[in-house]
């Protein structure tokens, strides 16, 4: 509260931007957390809904 | 704003040259300049005794001509003279409006490179550090920017008080951005002046000035101009760094990081680059991620595994390549080494069910044979989210505060006293 006291109402209309900012990306954030997402995991781990035909392995 | 204060000239006549001017000051002036001679008189009861003393006739362009009338900061001032000053020894030069309002006496502004100064007097002492380099004033502390002695060039004023061309006084100028504060000594009194930036669009406009100087550079106390003060984003930013803090730590706490699955295989010849089908296990807690661990024994060596889960139920597959490499060694002189023996990788969003894996393991073939310790823990804390959404809200406010110290130091740039020195030698 003293911390919030400390942003002038005025800077927080300067910053409405970056605040607009804020809130998109903590929201991902807590959905992130939420649901056990995992960011730059898409090159770890392949999702498919059913096995075609046999897995082909990559040993660099 | 105040009530207005018409203040009427009236017309002098300079003894040596004859030329009829005006004052401004009327009997509150104690020294006057003749505009075209340049001659210093001293009046006594509105009586003007001529010194000895001459003053050039200001050549540069004046900005706000004598006569002008202006508001800063809600005063209306009268422009009554003009100062052309040089720090001594140097080729700064800067000009100086004396402004005047009768109920609230003399003020300045200053005008160097396009940057204007709004300077009044201080009636009480600002506290100068043992060092010099520092004074506070009014509970804030203000740095030393620089330190000189004021030359006169030319100039056409009047003053209410006793003015000389020979005194050369000395001054101590202390900043933060948007204000200074300014110490004058002369032989016979030390006089502490109070200044503030003024943007230059206010003057032309207040004093409704045709032609304003090019503006070079940072200003002394130039302000950092955005739509929001620093020390807001500032704060907002150690607000948001705390609130990530908390958060990163409710997740750590409250990741269940639950052990559902191990299992140990020894891969041989007859196991390897064949699939190996493992006990089923469930999966619990909802849709979250499922960490899998493959823990070896090699040594200066490679294990290849590749992983996939399995949900019992609905056949949905989630593959994983985990290649474990742990090299080491000594040379010249020194222990090395590169990579583990182990390796982990994280599954995005698995739902609850009953799962089983399907193991496809690749041994080197230089070993006969390779354990493998295969791990799955549910609802693992990712810390490594947090730290990417720091990093992404962070771009703003690193780039800004990069501007404002850029902004700094060039403001610091002409001081002998700039924090930035070493940087600047960089």
């Amino acid at each position: 509260m003293k911390m919030m006291k400390m942003i002038d109402k005025e800077d927080l209309k300067g910053l409405k931007y970056y605040l607009s900012f804020i809130v998109l990306i903590s929201t991902i954030y807590l959905y992130s957390m939420f649901t056990g997402y995992r960011f730059l995991s898409f090159n770890e781990s392949s999702h498919k809904k059913e096995r075609a035909g046999s897995r082909i392995y990559i040993h660099k | 704003m105040e009530e207005e204060t018409t203040i009427v000239a009236t017309k002098t006549t300079c003894y040596k040259c004859i030329t009829g001017f005006d004052s401004y000051l009327n009997s509150n002036a104690y020294s006057i300049i003749c505009p075209k001679c340049g001659t210093l008189y001293t009046i006594y009861n509105g009586v003007l005794e001529k010194t000895t003393e001459i003053v050039n006739i200001p050549e540069n362009p004046i900005y706000i001509p004598i006569g002008t009338s202006g508001i800063i900061n809600g005063i209306k001032y009268l422009v009554i003279g003009y100062a052309y000053k040089k720090e001594n020894g140097t080729n700064y030069c800067w000009q100086e409006y004396t402004l005047f309002n009768p109920i609230h006496g003399q003020a300045y502004l200053s005008q160097y490179e396009g940057h204007w100064t709004y300077l009044t007097e201080l009636n009480k002492l600002p506290l100068v550090s043992k060092d010099g380099l520092t004074a506070i004033f009014d509970g804030t502390e203000y740095n030393l920017f620089s330190r000189y002695k004021a030359e006169l060039i030319a100039a056409r004023s009047e003053w209410i008080y006793r003015f000389s061309t020979k005194e050369m006084p000395r001054v101590e100028e202390f900043v933060i951005p948007g204000c200074m504060i300014s110490r004058e000594q002369t032989n016979v009194n030390i006089t502490w002046y109070k200044g503030e930036y003024i943007q230059p669009e206010i003057i032309k406009k207040e004093f409704k000035v045709e032609s304003m100087p090019e503006i070079i550079g940072v200003g002394a106390i130039q302000p950092f101009r955005g739509k929001f003060k620093t020390e807001g984003l500032r704060n907002l930013v150690i607000l948001l760094v705390a609130i990530w803090g908390i958060a990163q730590l409710c997740f750590l706490w409250t990741a269940k990081e639950e052990i559902v699955f191990t299992q140990a295989f020894t891969i041989n010849d007859s196991l390897n680059k064949k699939e190996i089908y493992s006990k089923p296990f469930d999966l619990k807690y909802g849709t979250t991620n499922a960490e899998v661990k493959v823990s070896t024994n090699i040594d200066n060596n490679w294990m290849y595994t590749a992983i996939t889960l399995v949900n019992e139920k609905t056949g949905d597959l989630y593959d994983v390549d985990m290649e474990a490499e742990y090299y080491h060694g000594y040379e010249g002189g020194e222990n090395w080494s590169e990579g583990e023996n182990w390796v982990s990788k994280v599954i995005s969003q698995v739902p609850e069910g009953r799962y089983y894996l399907i193991i496809y393991p690749e041994k080197p073939t230089n070993m006969a044979s390779v354990f493998l310790d295969i791990s799955v823990a549910r609802d693992v804390f990712v810390f490594s989210n947090g730290l990417i959404i720091l990093v992404i809200l962070g771009i703003f406010p690193a780039f800004y505060f990069y501007r404002v110290k850029n902004f700094e130091k060039k403001r610091w740039y002409y001081s002998n006293f700039s924090p930035y020195e070493d940087d600047e030698d960089d």
